[in-house]
């Protein structure tokens, strides 16, 4: 079960105290739907992590769940499966990031968005961003939503977790053993999730 | 160096720069999440010239850690 909250905006607090505000949010919504759905009395006190970070339920055996936030959304999933969630805010991408994180065809792409846009000298994107940071966005929380379902924290390396543009739409190369899924959200944010077979 | 970080940090977490100390942990101490960290990798790369293993990342948790990984690169490309 995925679900995910609109929050307040930064605003003028400093990033550590909405992060933590955020990190207190998503907890909260998490809580109300293991309560809610799962009759599961759940606090954070609760939860014990992985050797990895990992957070998880002992009491609720069977169960896997996960947790995101970014600047004005938290989101949580509960699963059967072994799962991963990741939200962000779709802005302008940090460029000296793509060569640590993305394949060199999904850098491809992203140059050839950038391209096209610069080309036309117009934007492609909705509002403050362009086509290339929503797509950036896009390939980023997929591969954090995988990694976040292995559970194994930046051991995986994200340029292992590679995808290909096929009829549109961009599969999973190697990671065979895990289902995608991805929303955009109020033409704001992109919400990925990934579920282990 | 340290100066050098610190300014890329507080560029990056908006933190008061007396805030970050040899001993600061990116994630916990100074608000990073997994992106800024990321993007501090890049910015870092560019702005020492050096190279940072993906595999080494998981290992930078401080500033120590950081500045310790930058100087051993610097060293062995002879800088």
């Amino acid at each position: 079960m995925l679900v995910w909250r609109r929050v307040a905006f930064r605003g003028k607090l400093r990033k550590k105290e909405y992060e933590q505000l955020l990190h207190k949010w998503a907890w909260e919504l998490l809580g109300e739907i293991f309560s809610e759905k799962y009759e599961i009395d759940m606090t954070e006190e609760k939860v014990r992590k992985n050797e990895y970070g990992k957070p998880y339920l002992p009491m609720a055996a069977g169960l896997h769940f996960n947790l995101s936030h970014c600047e004005g959304m938290v989101a949580c999933i509960i699963s059967e499966r072994e799962v991963g969630v990741d939200v962000e805010v779709i802005r302008p991408y940090c460029r000296d990031v793509i060569r640590k994180v993305c394949t060199l065809e999904e850098q491809e792409a992203l140059s050839e968005k950038e391209y096209i846009e610069q080309s036309a000298q117009e934007v492609q994107g909705e509002g403050s961003y362009t086509a290339a940071d929503e797509l950036f966005f896009r390939l980023w929380t997929l591969k954090e939503s995988y990694i976040k379902a292995e559970g194994k924290g930046l051991s995986i390396l994200m340029k292992e977790v590679s995808f290909g543009l096929e009829d549109g739409k961009w599969i999973a190369k190697e990671q065979k053993d895990a289902d995608f899924h991805q929303l955009k959200i109020e033409s704001q944010f992109i919400l990925s999730w990934c579920e282990k077979k | 160096m340290l100066q050098q970080l610190t300014n890329m940090i507080c560029e990056f977490v908006e933190v008061d720069e007396e805030a970050v100390k040899e001993e600061s942990r990116f994630i916990e101490d100074l608000g990073f999440n997994s992106y800024d960290l990321m993007c501090l990798i890049g910015r870092i790369e560019e702005e020492f010239e050096i190279e940072v293993e993906e595999k080494d990342v998981v290992q930078l948790r401080t500033v120590k850690e950081v500045l310790d990984y930058i100087q051993r690169q610097m060293s062995a490309a002879g800088c």
